[in-house]
């Protein structure tokens, strides 16, 4: 059996080359590239000159992903994000699995290790983190939501027990930006829904958050990164019901006060 | 025009685009306003000159040498200091008028400021009357000081060498939405987490809840924040969420200093 690697990337030059380099022992590479204005295409031609690149302008991560499983040539796929890397571990229960006929399942999950500014965080709800990035070309499919894309599966789906590793956020300060943006994006996501918000969601709901990660998810055995991790969550609660007051008060009132 | 009341008005603006004409309008009453400028690169200019052709550009050498260029080009004796992000309100305007009809009784004068959050004026939690330099006063009598970090002023020649304080507010509007408090709240964190760096301040993981929690009980309880409704709740937590911010900040600094061999990739291996 044989493996493309499917990535799609918009301006991922930091990290694209290692990326590519962690799974330079698959058949086939593909990388669907949304317009990057920075040196994306060069580092990837840099890491593996075979790569398959195409240029095509974002229509949103299922559409993209879709796209890249269809230009791949092999039975099987692998589909990565540009700050994941394949361990050794999992390359070899890979390549172990697709030896001879290949496997009888439709598709697997993989268990994901996540790394916050440096740190593996284990607790806190964060690991296995399963994701399904390994399937038969034709069993599966991504649908169309804008932000969180879903494979959907036709078949059976197993599980692997060596991880991906996800470099999700390097820096405390590119880590703030993405939430400002995040929060913004999905309060008004609530506000469309008619969602209302109270005191409680402001107060109660960002300490039920801390608690839940810190605590019942035990994300205090991850140390200060971990604590840190908890309080980035309740943050992301608290923002995203404040943002989403901020636009019912906007429609209720407009007028200014001078 | 004669009828004006005879004082000058100074802005310091860079990309006010945004706020600069609502902060104009409130103060076509004055005789002349003076705006300087360090270069900004939206229509700030275009919207000043519409009010005034007293725009002048410096390049930022700190608040006070740019607020001292402003006062040389006023050609009143009274100078009054708005911000971008003010407004003079009504009751400002008359106190102003009526006190130019019968001489000030002082050398400067300090306004306070309501300021306004998600819309609303915030009344508690350590917000109000929120005075800063004294923002009207006789340009011979005060003078800012061209010191680069903190913003300071000293009275000189005081004839009566009297400063009081105006009734009239001047409206303040520091942050539109949440998301440009994040923005500035990135900024500054950065900045102070960089100070306590350098002084050599111990992280200490409690400090990232303990401090914010401090914050939050000073602000919302003890200044009572909480009878400022929602927007008060929203921005003591925001207050607390800065605290947190700089904290952070200042343990990744403290780690990247003790990892940084091993910051970069993490190898491959299971």
């Amino acid at each position: 059996m044989t493996l493309s690697v499917v990535i799609i990337t918009k301006n991922e030059e930091v990290e694209i080359h290692a990326c590519l380099k962690s799974v330079n022992w698959a058949d086939e590479h593909v990388v669907i590239d949304a317009e990057s204005t920075d040196a994306t295409v060069d580092y990837v031609k840099a890491a593996l000159p075979s790569t398959y690149i195409i240029n095509k302008p974002w229509e949103g991560f299922g559409l993209q992903k879709n796209f890249g499983i269809k230009q791949a040539s092999s039975d099987w796929i692998l589909i990565l994000d540009a700050d994941e890397r394949v361990t050794l571990a999992l390359r070899d229960e890979i390549q172990q699995l697709l030896m001879g006929r290949g496997p009888d399942m439709a598709a697997y999950r993989i268990p994901r290790r996540n790394f916050y500014w440096g740190y593996w965080l284990r607790y806190g709800g964060l690991y296995p983190d399963y994701q399904i990035r390994l399937f038969r070309k034709e069993a599966a499919i991504y649908n169309d939501a804008p932000i969180h894309e879903n494979l959907i599966v036709n078949g059976k789906i197993g599980t692997l027990c060596s991880p991906l590793d996800h470099f999700t956020e390097r820096r405390v300060n590119d880590h703030f930006e993405k939430m400002d943006r995040y929060t913004t994006l999905a309060a008004k996501e609530k506000f469309q829904l008619g969602h209302l918000v109270t005191w409680r969601h402001l107060m109660l709901h960002p300490l039920i958050t801390f608690c839940k990660v810190l605590l019942i998810k035990q994300g205090i055995r991850d140390g200060v990164a971990g604590v840190v991790h908890s309080l980035f969550a309740s943050m992301y609660t608290f923002l995203k019901y404040a943002k989403l007051w901020e636009l019912c008060r906007n429609v209720h009132d407009t007028s200014g006060d001078l | 025009m004669s009828s004006q009341v005879p004082i000058s008005v100074y802005f310091l603006t860079y990309n006010e685009e945004a706020n600069i004409r609502d902060a104009l309008e409130s103060v076509v009453w004055a005789d002349e306003i003076v705006v300087v400028d360090s270069f900004s690169s939206d229509k700030t200019e275009k919207i000043c000159r519409e009010f005034t052709d007293l725009f002048f550009q410096y390049p930022f050498e700190g608040f006070g040498r740019l607020r001292n260029q402003a006062i040389a080009h006023a050609k009143h004796d009274w100078i009054l200091s708005v911000d971008a992000d003010e407004r003079v309100s009504v009751e400002l305007r008359e106190e102003l008028i009526l006190l130019m009809e019968c001489a000030p009784s002082a050398d400067a004068f300090y306004v306070p400021r309501k300021s306004h959050f998600l819309g609303e004026w915030i009344q508690y939690g350590g917000w109000y009357p929120d005075y800063r330099q004294p923002q009207f006063f006789h340009r011979s009598r005060m003078r800012y000081q061209e010191d680069l970090v903190h913003e300071s002023f000293e009275i000189i020649n005081g004839a009566q060498g009297k400063l009081k304080y105006l009734q009239g507010h001047v409206l303040q509007y520091p942050f539109r939405t949440i998301s440009q408090y994040l923005k500035k709240m990135h900024r500054y964190s950065s900045l102070r987490a960089e100070v306590m760096l350098n002084e050599g301040r111990k992280f200490k993981t409690h400090q990232l809840v303990s401090h914010p929690l401090f914050t939050f009980f000073k602000m919302y309880i003890m200044r009572q924040g909480f009878r400022d409704g929602i927007p008060g709740l929203v921005l003591a937590i925001l207050y607390a969420t800065y605290v947190f911010t700089k904290y952070t900040k200042l343990w990744e600094y403290y780690d990247q200093i003790r990892t940084q061999s091993n910051f970069k990739d993490f190898d491959r291996t299971a």
